[in-house]
């Protein structure tokens, strides 16, 4: 016995119901005319009587249309409501104002969906009410039955797909769509009594009264209305608990006053390939280097800021020590902010970077004085040149910079005079200022290495060129250490660096050519950022590998800091060797996520490279839909059609004989045999004359008409003779009568 | 068809028609739908209330015509192999040895098939589809005249287990005797008054050869592209009607028409008419439709969609 689907699935709903539901829907959600429009098309159908035959498998292919449109949707309305970033963040780092920012694209994903339901599954509804059959093979839906079907096949055996009528499933998207609705009113909920009421009045028990029943129907509204009020305060109180609990549940801790070097580390350095920065040159040259963060003090192989050293809760976002807040000076749209007085020469780089967890240190180009069109929600800095973004998870942002800009103070000047070089290499003496500062502990490394790079007494530019010549010549770049042993073993990693191993990567040389020059009594800060070297299509691409370590050194005639590093050129080529044969797959996630985070910003290709897969996609569909194995045909009997068919027979004179017993009172109808009809006619008394006759004919007709054989000669000869005769013989007793 | 088969063919259909009728009075259509059947090659299901000469009619067949007849009442626990047969070991030779069960005849009365459980009922479905049975993996094959005549009380009476689809798919015909008319039942008393049950004194009067020439007749009964294509009409427009949720298969076209050509053998002339067709529509469409609950419920019937049908496509003339 077939397994029988539930009545909603049967069941046609009652007549303008489906309108009445699409105008409900457009009402709620604002569009009212296209509501309007979908309801009048829908309902046409009952004045509009051409039909088309739409087979088991066209209603699949509406279904699929359906499917892609659903899915099309889906993947607009979460791209559009900031879901990939926001579901991306939540897994790299769940905090609370990640799950909180995830439940919201969620939500407002699922009511953008759901609000547009009805559009989506418009063409399903509509190919059933303009279709000549009056339901669907359920076939044309479900993977299931369509497996059953596949495995009956198979199995040689009889299977006959059930039948279903979509109407009240459409309905009921209908009602899901106008939930969403934007308006905080009671119209929702009187809407939808209406129409449920509406329904089941249609399918109401006969045996009550109609009076018993709107009694019962009123019970159930005024229960449900006092229902929804109570669902509604229950929701608003667990709405207020939610966040308060979550935030307390998932601090997490953040600090951009310190940088922990590798400096000290054994083994191999590794580090990924996966895309952080993307630049795109927009005006003037691309910039070697972006810097994230500038540092004074050097201790026990970290670099940090010279303000106290405090961890940030970055739930709260609260308490960044030695940063100020930057003053947007322009609002939307463009969303500009000025780090420096200078107007900075229109040298300009369009970055794109992600910020985890909505905090972040931005990559900038030295000599950057300007953001502008950085959709940050605040900006902080601090002296050393070091900005802090708060904000969405992906900022794409122009730098405006030049040489003149100065998003860095000056250094902060030691005691006048300051000892001299001699004095303070051979005494050992205190610098004075955090910029000059060098750890007692690397000290006599860093003088050995003066006094053997002949250093001393030099001037700044003397030095930069010797000392990066010395670099280049007697040290080598290399991401592995081995465990210290031997003599120098009790040295500090630095120490050893200069002194034993001379070869490192670049902390080691940047945190040397500090040292080295501070020792020297030049300014001089360490700086961390990201090289610039991986070209890709217009821009430039910057990996997490690419991670690099410098020493910006005050230039006292220009009166600004200049970019110095002295780490081997050849270390790019060495951190390549990393790159895992996967790559690509990482730079097309990453392309993809870049594309969806620029979309959600309004920034991006994404829309037009899914509009050209989609266009195509849908145009393919409903030509095979509409064209290929659509057959539109006008309402008539339920016959099967063939092929024109050659039928013999058709000239024979009985049909005279037919005719004129038609127009004499006796019609034949359609569905009535010839011996049937001819009982019928015979029973009439002025014809008894001719009864055996028009047996006779009919007996010599039903030959030529259904004998493959045919009649002979003499048989069609007597068919023809004898219909001419009985004519006859009709037309006389008519005179006769008359 | 050779002259001679044709009219053999008639014949056979007179002699075991009026044997028939010694018995059951005022059933001369039943018989008639009985005899295109066994003509056509198809089975037949009779249904109708306790009483009304069900068995009796499937009785006088088999004991009008001298082949094997085997009757098997349907109970709730009956086995397949209760009708099969069964493999059973000999411990003399130490194999095991097929025993043919009660449906390897020629003609089978199942009486009360709605009696058994679906299992069993289900173990005639090869037998009746293909005229073989597949017992322990190896095939067993019928005799060339195999022919069903099940009964079936209405699905609605007490402890009846409706008949799955396929399984009334395999039936070419179905269709109730009725209660006959008073005066018919008058005689049915007189003839049981005197010398017992007149089905007694039965004696057959063709042989199975005659029957196999009574089917090779039928075969031979012409039929045009156009009366196939009607059948086919008709068929396929109970698919579309309202109300049935299952449309009768191919299958049913094929026993409309091979059973039209037993009617048309019958009728006297060597090819098919449109009446033909029509007279026999319900009896083999009708007990392939499945209902939806709805229609049931409001009264609309197989039988009904059948007529609905027949008066909707136009008849070829």
């Amino acid at each position: 016995m077939l397994e029988v689907l539930p009545f909603p699935l049967r069941m046609k709903p009652p007549p303008f119901l489906l309108g009445a539901a699409l105008l409900f829907w457009g009402w709620q959600c604002d569009l009212v005319l296209l509501g309007a429009l979908m309801a009048v098309a829908l309902e046409g159908s009952r004045v509009f009587k051409s039909r088309w035959d739409f087979t088991g498998e066209d209603f699949r292919r509406v279904w699929m249309l359906c499917t892609l449109l659903f899915l099309g949707a889906a993947v607009f309305a979460f791209t559009s409501n900031e879901g990939p970033s926001a579901f991306g963040n939540l897994f790299q780092d769940a905090n609370s104002t990640a799950q909180r920012d995830a439940a919201l694209s969620s939500s407002r994903t699922a009511s953008a969906l759901f609000r547009w339901l009805p559009i989506i599954f418009y063409p399903f509804i509509a190919a059933q009410m303009f279709s000549a059959r009056d339901t669907i093979p359920f076939t044309s839906v479900s993977v299931l039955e369509r497996r059953r079907q596949r495995r009956a096949a198979k199995a040689g055996q009889l299977f006959v797909s059930r039948e279903i009528f979509i109407g009240y499933p459409y309905f009921a998207t209908c009602l899901i769509g106008a939930s969403v609705h934007p308006a905080e009113n009671k119209t929702f909920f009187w809407g939808v009594a209406g129409l449920l009421a509406w329904v089941l009045w249609s399918q109401r028990a006969r045996r009550f009264p109609a009076l018993v029943w709107l009694a019962a129907l009123a019970a159930a509204v005024a229960l449900g209305f006092g229902g929804q009020n109570l669902a509604g305060q229950a929701q608003r109180f667990f709405e207020n608990l939610n966040p308060q609990w979550l935030a307390r549940m998932m601090r997490r801790n953040f600090d951009p006053t310190r940088s922990v070097t590798a400096i000290g580390r054994i083994g191999e350095l590794k580090q990924s390939g996966e895309i952080v920065v993307r630049v795109e040159p927009r005006f003037g040259e691309v910039p070697k280097l972006l810097r994230e963060a500038s540092y004074q003090m050097y201790v026990k192989q970290s670099w940090q800021t010279h303000s106290q050293r405090r961890l940030i809760d970055r739930s709260t976002g609260a308490g960044f020590p030695g940063f100020t807040i930057v003053p947007e000076e322009k609002p939307q749209p463009t969303h500009i902010w000025t780090f420096s007085a200078s107007t900075p020469k229109p040298c300009t780089v369009n970055l794109a970077c992600f910020l985890p967890g909505g905090v972040g240190l931005l990559p900038l180009p030295p000599g950057c004085g300007r953001v502008e069109e950085l959709s940050a929600y605040l900006l902080h800095k601090n002296d050393l040149g070091t900005v802090l973004a708060q904000g969405p998870r992906l900022v794409v942002f122009d730098a405006l910079c030049g040489p003149q800009s100065a998003l860095e103070s000056p250094p902060e000047k030691a005691a006048d005079p300051p000892p001299s070089l001699r004095e303070r290499v051979l005494t050992g003496a205190l610098a004075g200022s955090p910029d000059l500062n060098v750890p007692i502990t690397e000290q006599a490394a860093v003088d050995d290495i003066i006094i053997e790079a002949g250093l001393c007494d030099m001037p700044l530019p003397v030095v930069l060129h010797r000392l990066q010549k010395f670099f280049s010549e007697k040290f080598r770049y290399s991401t592995w250490q081995d465990a210290p042993k031997g003599p120098g073993k009790d040295q500090t990693p630095l120490s050893r660096f200069l002194l034993t191993t001379r070869r490192g990567h670049c902390e080691y040389f940047a945190t040397a050519t500090v040292l080295i020059l501070r020792e020297l009594h030049f300014y001089a800060r360490y700086s961390t950022g990201y090289a610039v070297h991986e070209k890709a299509g217009d821009g430039y691409v910057v990996r997490e590998r690419d991670g690099h370590a410098w020493c910006i050194v005050w230039d006292e005639d220009k009166q600004s800091w200049l970019e110095y590093d002295t780490t081997p050129p050849v270390w790019e080529a060495e951190e390549n060797k990393q790159i895992s044969a996967w790559q690509w797959l990482g730079d097309a996630l990453s392309w993809l996520r870049f594309e969806i985070a620029r979309l959600r910003q309004g920034q991006g290709n994404l829309q037009t490279y899914l509009l050209w897969i989609i266009v195509p996609a849908l145009a393919i569909v409903i030509y095979q839909i509409v064209f290929r194995s659509g057959k539109r045909k006008k309402p008539g009997g339920p016959g099967v059609q063939f092929a024109p068919l050659l039928l013999p027979g058709l000239d024979s004179e009985f049909y005279e004989l037919e005719k004129r017993l038609a127009a004499l009172a006796f019609p034949r109808r359609d569905g009535e045999a010839a011996s049937h009809w001819l009982e019928r006619v015979l029973k009439n008394s002025s014809l008894t004359e001719i009864r055996s006759s028009l047996h006779t004919l009919l007996r010599l007709h039903y030959r030529h008409r259904f004998d493959p054989l045919g009649l002979d000669a003499a048989a069609r000869e007597q068919l023809r003779r004898e219909t001419r005769a009985c004519l006859e013989q009709l037309s006389q007793s008519q005179t006769e009568r008359s | 068809m050779t002259a001679t088969d044709s009219l053999n063919g008639r014949e056979v259909f007179r002699k075991v028609a009026d044997n028939i009728a010694r018995v059951m009075h005022g059933q001369t259509g039943s018989t008639r739908l009985l005899l295109a059947a066994l003509a056509s090659g198809g089975h037949v299901l009779l249904e109708d209330f306790p009483g009304t000469g069900k068995t009796t009619l499937a009785k006088a067949l088999a004991k009008s015509v001298d082949a094997k007849f085997k009757r098997v009442q349907f109970t709730p626990d009956l086995l397949p192999s209760d009708i099969l047969g069964v493999s059973i070991f000999n411990q003399r030779d130490q194999l095991f040895h097929f025993h043919e069960g009660p449906i390897f005849t020629n003609i089978m009365l199942a009486d009360e098939i709605n009696r058994a459980s679906p299992r069993t009922q289900s173990a005639l479905l090869e037998a009746m589809g293909e005229g073989q049975v597949s017992v322990d993996g190896e095939r067993h094959h019928l005799p060339d005249l195999f022919f069903v005549i099940a009964t079936q009380n209405p699905v609605e009476f007490r402890g009846t287990y409706p008949l799955p689809e396929a399984q009334m798919d395999r039936f070419a015909l179905q269709f109730k005797l009725g209660y006959v008319q008073p005066e018919e039942e008058v005689a049915v008393l007189a003839a049981q008054s005197n010398n017992g049950h007149p089905i007694e004194s039965l004696t057959s009067c063709v042989t199975l050869a005659d029957v196999q020439a009574l089917r090779r007749a039928a075969q031979s009964v012409r039929i045009s592209e156009e009366l196939r294509r009607y059948v086919v009409d008709v068929v396929g427009a109970t698919r579309k009607v309202n109300g049935v949720q299952l449309g009768a298969s191919p299958r049913a076209s094929i026993a409309l028409m091979k059973s039209a050509q037993a009617l048309a053998l019958f009728d006297g002339t060597d090819f098919v008419a449109p009446e033909q067709v029509q007279e026999l529509a319900v009896p083999v469409i009708a007990h392939r439709l499945v209902m939806e609950p709805q229609a049931r419920f409001s009264g609309q019937t197989a039988r009904g969609a059948v007529e609905e049908v027949l008066k909707k496509i136009k008849v070829p003339v």
